[in-house]
C-alpha cells in the first residue's frame, strides 16, 4: 500500500504497520491492524477515527513501539525505531510522546504532581537536579495548573480535567516532537473536553509538535486535525485534508460515520444510517473489502477484490470500489446538512 | 395531565469524612404516561444518584441518608416496605445501564436472563417462557433469536447484550423505563439503532422513559423534555425546543456552546467553560455554578430558586439569580 506522501519532508513515517495479538497458542491470533501506512509533517495533526476495534490505538501504540509492531517500518525524523534496542528507543522515545484515554490510571497514585512532571527529565537526564525545578514549575504554567496549588497533590486529589493536563505537562517536559493522543478527551465531561481540547491546540503551536490524535468522535476529530484517517476493522477506508473529508466523503463507511452523529436541533430531519448491524470480529474478517459486509454498495468484486488505497482527488485517498461520485457526495452533504 | 411519576423535594445526603455531600439536593420532576424526559449533567451533577434514589437502591447505604416522596401511579414508593416497594422492579419500573457486558450475568446463558425473569414475574411455564423470550429477542431486532438463547453474554458483542437488556426490561411491560446512559458504552453506529430501538419500543407500547444522559444532543432527538442537573440540583428544565433555541441558565448556554461542532472549520478555538465541576462538599447554599458563571455576583451566595418563565402551556424552568435574556442572549 501506498503512503499518501506529500511535498514537505515528513517527521514521522509509518509504512505496512501490521499489529496482531496473541501468539496462536491460546486463541487465534487476531489482526488488529493490517497494513496501514501514514506519514506526518512537521506541524501537522492527523486525526485517527473508527469504531472499537478499527485498530485505531493499536496503531498509535505501534508508533511508540509499545509493543513493536509485528511486521512495518516507522521512522522519526530519519531513525528507523523497530529496530532500536532498548536503550536506544528510550532516548528517542522523548521525541514520541503519548497521551492516554483515562488520565487517573496513567498517573501512579503514590506520586505527587511534581515528582510526576519531574520523571521524564529524570529518565532522560539520570537524575532530577535542582535547576530543573523551573523547568518543571514552567510546564505546569503552560498546561494551565497552578504550581503552587498542586504542586505537592496526588493524582487522586486532582479532578480528571487536572489530570489529563498532569498528563500533557509530563509529555511535555521530556521535549517531544510528536505527540500521540489516544482518546485524550473521552474520558472527560463535556465542559472539560473544550479546556482541554484548547490547550492541546496551544501546546502544539507553542512548541511546533505534530500531532496524531486518535478518537472516536468525528467533531473533536475534526476540529484539532489539519487531515483525517478512517479506519475500519485493521485497514484505512480513506484519508483526505479535514474540511474534504466531511463535506465530499468518497467512502461509504465515512458517509455512515457521519450520518451517526446526532444533531442538536431537535427539528432537524432524522438521518438514515444506511447501515445495520456491528462491525465484524476482527478475529475473522470478511474478504475484500473488510466493509462488505455492511455497505449499501457491496456487490460480488467488493467479495473478491481487496479493494486499494488510491488517490481519487489531490491529497483525497479513499480505499473503495464504488467511491461516491465527487457530483453525489455533494448532494449528500448537503441533504445531511453538512 | 396526570403524571405517572411524581418527585417532590428529592434529597440525598451522603455523610463523608470530607463532610456532608448534597449529591441530590431539592429535586423535582413529574413525568406523564407515555413521555420521554431526559437528564442531562456531567459527573458529579447527581443525575445517577437521582436515579438510584428513585429505585431505592440508596436506602441501603449505610452513610446515606434520603427525603422526599417519589410518587408513582399514586403511591409514594418511599413510604412502602421493601418488600412491597420490590413489587414494582422489574415489573412496572424497569431499568436499562450504562454497560451492558456487566449488567448481565457472565455465567448465565441469555435463555435463563429471560426465562428466570418471566418465570418469577409473569409465573409462565418453562415452555411459554422460553417462547416469550425469543419473541422478546425477536422485538429487539436480533435476528436469529433462538440461537442467541444459548449464548452467553461474553459471546455478543456490546449492541447485542444491550438489546439483550432491553428485551428483559420489557418484558413486562413497564409503564416506565429507566435508562441510564443507555448507549454511552456503545460505538456511533450502533448507538443509533438502539435509540430507534428505544423510540420504537417506548413509542409502541405507550411507556413513559426517564432518558439519562451526558449528551444534550441525544436529549434533543430522543426526548420532549429535559432537565438540566447541576451540582444535584436543577438548573434548568423546559421542551426540548425551548432549550435548544432560547436556554435561560448560564451554564445550559455554555454547556451548548462548548461542544465541537461538525459544522465549523478545523481547528475553530472552542468555548471552554471554565474551571471545573463542583466539590459537592463545599457547595453549601449557593448556586454551585457560580464559581465558573460570567454573569455571577454577590448575590448568587444565596440559593437561586428554581422560576417558571416560560409560557402557561409550556413552562420553563431556571434556576438563576441573573437568568440569560432570551431575545438576543445579551446578559439580563
Amino acid at each position: 500500500m501506498t503512503a499518501p506522501l506529500r511535498d514537505a519532508e515528513p517527521l514521522l513515517v509509518a509504512e505496512g504497520i501490521v499489529v496482531e495479538h496473541g501468539d496462536g497458542r491460546r486463541g487465534p491470533v487476531v489482526q488488529a491492524v493490517s497494513g496501514v501506512s501514514l506519514d506526518l509533517t512537521a506541524g501537522e495533526t492527523l486525526g485517527i477515527v473508527g469504531e472499537s476495534g478499527c485498530g485505531k490505538s493499536s496503531l498509535g501504540r505501534a508508533l511508540l513501539q509499545l509493543p513493536r509492531p509485528t511486521a512495518g517500518s516507522v521512522r522519526l525524523e530519519g531513525v528507523e525505531l523497530t529496530q532500536l534496542d532498548r536503550r536506544s528507543l528510550r532516548a528517542v522515545r522523548s521525541r514520541l510522546q503519548m497521551i492516554f484515554q483515562d488520565p487517573l490510571s496513567s498517573l501512579n497514585p503514590r506520586r505527587r504532581a511534581h515528582e510526576l512532571v519531574s520523571e521524564p527529565i529524570a529518565i532522560a537526564a539520570g537524575r532530577v537536579r535542582p535547576t530543573d525545578r523551573d523547568r518543571v514549575r514552567v510546564t505546569f504554567e503552560a498546561v494551565g495548573l497552578d504550581p503552587d496549588q498542586v504542586w505537592d497533590r496526588h493524582p487522586s486529589e486532582l479532578s480528571g480535567g487536572q489530570c489529563q493536563r498532569l498528563c500533557i505537562a509530563r509529555a511535555l517536559v521530556a521535549g517531544p516532537a510528536v505527540l500521540v493522543c489516544d482518546e485524550p478527551v473521552s474520558a472527560l465531561d463535556v465542559s472539560v473536553q473544550a479546556q482541554i481540547l484548547n490547550l492541546l491546540e496551544d501546546v502544539k503551536a507553542a512548541n511546533g509538535l505534530s500531532m496524531l490524535f486518535v478518537a472516536h468522535d468525528l467533531a473533536v476529530v475534526k476540529n484539532v486535525s489539519d487531515r483525517v484517517m478512517v479506519m475500519y476493522l485493521g485497514k484505512v477506508c480513506e484519508v483526505a485534508p479535514a474540511e474534504d473529508l466531511f463535506r465530499r466523503p468518497l467512502h461509504p463507511y465515512t458517509d455512515v460515520l457521519i450520518a451517526s452523529i446526532p444533531d442538536p436541533d431537535p427539528d432537524a430531519p432524522g438521518r438514515s444510517l444506511g447501515v445495520r448491524g456491528e462491525p465484524p470480529s476482527p478475529v475473522d474478517p470478511p474478504s475484500g473489502c473488510r466493509f462488505r459486509t455492511r455497505c449499501p454498495r457491496a456487490d460480488e468484486r467488493c467479495a473478491a477484490e481487496v479493494p486499494e488505497l488510491v488517490e481519487r482527488e489531490p491529497d483525497h485517498w479513499v480505499a473503495c470500489h464504488h467511491p461516491s461520485d465527487v457530483s453525489v457526495a455533494v448532494a449528500t452533504a448537503s441533504r445531511n446538512g453538512r | 395531565m396526570s403524571s405517572l411519576l411524581e418527585v417532590t423535594d428529592l434529597r440525598t445526603t451522603f455523610h463523608t469524612p470530607r463532610g456532608l455531600v448534597r449529591a441530590v439536593d431539592g429535586v423535582s420532576l413529574s413525568l406523564a404516561a407515555g413521555e420521554t424526559l431526559g437528564i442531562v449533567g456531567e459527573s458529579g451533577s447527581g443525575k445517577s444518584v437521582l436515579v438510584r434514589t428513585l429505585m431505592g437502591l440508596i436506602d441501603a447505604e449505610p452513610n446515606a441518608s434520603v427525603s422526599g416522596q417519589v410518587g408513582f401511579d399514586g403511591v409514594d414508593l418511599r413510604a412502602l416496605p421493601p418488600e412491597e416497594r420490590r413489587r414494582y422492579w422489574g415489573t412496572r419500573i424497569a431499568m436499562v445501564f450504562q454497560d451492558p457486558t456487566t449488567s448481565l450475568n457472565p455465567v448465565k446463558s441469555i435463555r435463563r436472563h429471560l426465562v428466570e425473569h418471566l418465570r418469577l414475574h409473569l409465573s409462565l411455564g418453562r415452555k411459554d417462557a422460553v417462547a416469550r423470550a425469543a419473541e422478546l429477542l425477536g422485538e429487539v431486532g436480533i435476528p436469529d433469536p433462538r440461537r442467541v438463547l444459548d449464548r452467553y453474554p461474553h459471546e455478543l458483542s456490546g449492541g447485542q447484550c444491550q438489546r439483550v437488556c432491553i428485551a428483559l426490561a420489557l418484558a413486562c411491560r413497564p409503564q416506565l423505563l429507566i435508562a441510564d446512559e443507555p448507549t454511552t458504552a456503545l460505538d456511533v453506529t450502533v448507538q443509533q439503532q438502539i435509540l430507534e430501538l428505544l423510540d420504537a419500543v417506548t413509542s409502541d407500547t405507550g411507556m413513559a422513559t426517564l432518558f439519562i444522559t451526558h449528551d444534550l444532543a441525544l436529549v434533543n432527538r430522543h426526548c420532549e423534555r429535559v432537565v438540566v442537573m447541576y451540582g444535584g440540583r436543577v438548573a434548568e428544565a423546559s421542551d426540548v425546543r425551548t432549550l435548544h433555541r432560547r436556554s435561560r441558565h448560564p451554564y445550559t448556554r455554555a454547556l451548548l456552546r462548548s461542544a465541537p461542532r461538525l459544522e465549523s472549520a478545523p481547528h475553530t478555538r472552542l468555548q471552554a467553560i471554565a474551571g471545573r465541576p463542583p466539590d459537592l462538599t463545599s457547595v453549601g447554599e449557593a448556586c454551585a455554578f457560580a464559581p465558573r458563571c460570567a454573569h455571577a455576583t454577590d448575590s448568587c451566595a444565596a440559593a437561586p430558586p428554581l422560576v417558571d418563565v416560560g409560557p402557561a402551556e409550556a413552562p420553563h424552568l431556571v434556576a438563576c439569580h441573573h437568568p440569560v435574556l432570551d431575545a438576543d442572549g445579551v446578559p439580563a
